[in-house]
């Protein structure tokens, strides 16, 4: 488990921002929240998470061409973090990925094999982590990667897809508790 | 209940932004892997996506403002 200060992003919840901001300002203050209005805040809401979501997944991983950046910027745990203010934008949500270092690879071939780890943080702490194994054709230049995960979705695409959902849902988490607050704000206030 | 006319001007101004935000999002920004990779269709799927939510955004705009358009008499004629 990593427990290092120094890696949290000085960032928030975006979606929670933008739907705190978004509550305050063009929700009339004497208005009481029914079924129609909560269509109209939840659309942009799903619309605000996924952004965000989909950002920060596909920045960390995504299962097409890739180059050997992926192996060469790795922080000192051979991890992959992505680039740093798009992989933290669903911040305290945030992924990971794991590639076993080149001295470990299994040459078969034509073909390389090594072992995958996409890791799930809360702000520092590793929620889950999904194992699998990854390949990929030795030539030169990028190559496509390809993985095979232990997990209930084993084809990569599907689990790029399974990722994207799972970070909306939290982005979706962040952005209702945005609403609330606004209106517990403007209760309190009573402005 | 009437849905508030500020909520939709909100969202049409949110839509507005968003639709802008989507259409000028070039994935390379957020990619690193790809960023001198010079395949013709390395991204395709990313922009794929941030179109269709680029299309919705506007489509949402458009009804919000035409939403606006119809109601401003009834508006007007309240408010006199």
């Amino acid at each position: 488990m990593r427990i290092e200060i120094d890696d949290v992003a000085p960032e928030m919840l975006a979606s929670f921002l933008a739907l705190f901001v978004f509550t305050l300002v063009f929700i009339p203050k004497k208005e009481k929240l029914n079924s129609k209005i909560w269509v109209l805040i939840i659309v942009p809401a799903i619309m605000l998470s996924l952004l965000p979501a989909y950002v920060s997944v596909t920045s960390v991983w995504r299962p097409h061409q890739m180059q050997d950046d992926i192996f060469r910027k790795q922080n000192a745990l051979g991890e992959y973090e992505g680039v740093f203010p798009w992989a933290k934008l669903s911040y305290p949500f945030y992924l990971n990925v794991f590639h076993s270092p080149a001295n470990q690879w299994v040459e078969d071939g034509r073909y390389v094999d090594g072992q995958v780890q996409f890791s799930i943080f809360i702000a520092n702490l590793r929620v889950t982590a999904v194992n699998g194994t990854f390949w990929f054709l030795m030539i030169e230049g990028p190559t496509p990667l390809h993985y095979t995960l232990d997990f209930i979705f084993s084809d990569p695409e599907t689990f790029y897809v399974f990722l994207i959902v799972l970070f909306t849902i939290f982005n979706i988490i962040g952005a209702l508790l945005g609403i609330v607050f606004a209106k517990a704000l403007r209760a309190r206030v009573g402005r | 209940m009437a849905v508030p006319r500020r909520l939709i001007k909100g969202l049409s101004i949110f839509f507005l932004i968003f639709a802008i935000l989507c259409y000028s999002v070039d994935p390379r920004f957020f990619i690193v892997n790809g960023l001198f990779y010079s395949a013709r269709d390395s991204f395709i799927v990313e922009k794929l996506f941030l179109y269709v939510l680029g299309v919705i955004s506007s489509i949402g705009f458009l009804v919000a403002l035409a939403y606006l358009g119809l109601t401003h008499q009834k508006y007007e004629n309240r408010n006199r």
